[in-house]
């Protein structure tokens, strides 16, 4: 097998293995979601089916595909159909655009651990982030019912008034940094805390450079996730369902999958952006040469660490605060969050400048 | 008309930081907390004497239904799950149920059979698990109410406090009123004939 055919081969399994990572952790999200808030609320949540009640996203799995696929005779079908697919397909390309692990030599060429390694990543990322709103409107649209058009016509005014928040944000982090490459970004994240020695830049997480950005990108990632506090779009004690209100069968588990891959894209992108990737303290002194394969093994577990406690944060926080009123999601989205990130971002600026 | 005034919040209140982490550190600590469901098949709920199950007739220490047939039940029953046929017998209580059929599907276990009952005769049990799968197996008759005293203890001797029936009855002395518990001494056949009753009793029929 030549060198090219085992880069190609090796190009496939990392394919594989970010897919995964995104399927994978669906289930799991799921089960914890449950487990954790029934153990909030003094209960035990699922524990029948499997050892630990492992087993229940399957067997939910299972009750949702044989449940009848209703399609509202008002609706419009092929938008009607289309838009679960909408929801759930940029995640996965976020997904794509992640770094999950630092690069190793594979046949004389050096092997990304990312899919996608675009020198505009994060530009990438945002824009198709944001066009999970497209699934979410236009299923609210085609479903031809009052719920989901109201519960879409909030998704699209939510995602797009914490967009800007959550965009100028990043701008503060890349400043920091320096480059779009979001694997470059975690290359300036190598030292937990503190200034490269040689070019006297700030090497350490981002959170401690920037944490003010970091809590307007965690709030604006809970608006972009359509979670409580600021789960409007799906309000149920208001709008029934909101925008998946008249799905049902595999295409709401559609909705839901959407839902859970962008928990896991949104942390993936806040653990790149401000939480070191890949990269913990004292990880160099473990006695794995850095760029082999087990220090790629070593750097995708403390990722997966890593967006593992974020998305517990997100079911902590789900459990735990009570819904914002649609104008005070409003207020705080454009008369808090915004002129904070500005003055944020014109502050770094001058710092930046400055030094 | 009393005006209440909102309080002016300070601007760390108004943040709610504050708030949202000491509601975040509430729901963790909860994690840890014991919990309140009960895993039912595996952990039975264990009831107190003043459980009303399902009614059983009581046995006495010779293997015989305390009964006398008198059909006060019967007619107290509001669901009408109560069928008597009586007969006369040797006993000194002269008279005994020929069949005795709980229909437990119309049973709504309420207890007035219980309290109208003037022998103690009929009891509820803290039995709660009644499955069947055919009709039928819900009519419960003669053989399969009996239940030996000791079993019944708990509520036997609850009903006596709570109802105050018997106390100044010159009758309730000697085998009839025994002490629950003491119900299952009797000797030969009709010890064995209590003894299996109790231990169908415990397996829960």
């Amino acid at each position: 097998m030549s060198d090219t055919q085992v880069y190609y081969l090796a190009f496939l399994v990392k394919l594989l293995v970010v897919f995964t990572l995104a399927v994978g952790l669906v289930p799991i999200l799921v089960y914890a979601e449950r487990r954790v808030s029934a153990l909030m609320q003094f209960r035990w949540g699922p524990n029948r089916v499997g050892p630990f009640g492992l087993l229940q996203p399957f067997a939910d799995m299972v009750k949702l595909l044989c449940k009848e696929d209703l399609v509202p005779e008002r609706a419009s079908k092929v938008l009607f159909t289309i838009a679960p697919a909408l929801t759930c397909i940029p995640p996965f390309l976020v997904m794509s655009f992640i770094p999950v692990a630092p690069s190793f030599a594979l046949a004389g060429r050096e092997m990304k651990g990312v899919v996608v390694d675009s020198p505009v990543g994060i530009l990438l990322l945002l824009a198709l982030s944001s066009l999970t709103v497209y699934g979410l409107a236009i299923g609210g649209w085609a479903s031809n019912s009052k719920y989901s058009l109201l519960g879409g016509l909030r998704s699209s005014a939510q995602m797009i008034s914490y967009e800007l928040a959550m965009g100028i944000s990043v701008l503060a982090v890349l400043c920091v940094s320096g480059t779009l490459n979001l694997s470059e970004i975690i290359y300036r994240q190598t030292q937990f805390f503190g200034y490269d020695a040689q070019s006297g830049n700030w090497a350490g997480w981002n959170i401690f450079a920037q944490p003010l950005a970091f809590v307007i990108f965690l709030v604006a990632a809970f608006a972009e996730t359509n979670r409580l506090p600021f789960d409007l779009p799906e309000a149920e004690s208001e709008l029934v369902g909101g925008y998946h209100t008249e799905y049902s069968s595999m295409k709401f588990s559609l909705f839901f999958m959407g839902e859970y891959i962008g928990m896991v894209g949104i942390s993936s992108v806040l653990v790149v952006l401000f939480l070191g990737g890949w990269h913990f303290p004292g990880m160099n002194s473990l006695g794995v040469q850095p760029g082999t394969l087990p220090f790629t093994l070593l750097g995708l577990l403390v990722f997966l660490a890593k967006i593992g406690v974020l998305l517990f944060f997100f079911i902590h926080v789900r459990w735990t605060l009570p819904r914002f009123r649609y104008d005070q999601l409003m207020r705080i989205g454009w008369k808090v969050l915004l002129p904070l990130a500005l003055l944020n971002v014109l502050v770094t600026g001058a710092v930046v400048a400055g030094s | 008309m009393v005006l209440v005034k909102d309080r002016k919040l300070s601007f760390g209140e108004r943040c709610y930081v504050k708030s949202i982490v000491a509601g975040l550190l509430y729901t963790f600590s909860n994690l840890f907390k014991r919990k309140v469901t009960r895993c039912y098949p595996e952990q039975k709920l264990a009831p107190g004497p003043s459980f009303h199950g399902v009614p059983v007739l009581v046995m006495d220490a010779n293997g015989h239904p305390k009964c006398v047939a008198c059909g006060l039940c019967e007619y107290v029953c509001p669901a009408r799950a109560i069928r008597i046929v009586a007969t006369e017998t040797e006993r000194p209580i002269e008279r005994t149920p020929k069949t005795f059929e709980i229909n437990m599907l119309r049973c709504i276990e309420c207890g007035y059979c219980e309290e109208s009952c003037p022998e103690e005769a009929i009891v509820l049990s803290q039995q709660y698990e009644l499955v069947a799968s055919t009709r039928g197996e819900m009519r419960w008759d003669l053989n399969r109410l009996l239940t030996p005293e000791a079993a019944l203890g708990p509520r036997l001797g609850y009903i006596r406090k709570t109802f105050h029936r018997f106390e100044a009855d010159p009758r309730s002395e000697g085998t009839a009123r025994a002490v629950p518990g003491k119900g299952g001494s009797g000797a030969g056949a009709s010890g064995a004939k209590v003894a299996s009753a109790l231990e169908r009793y415990r397996d829960g029929y």
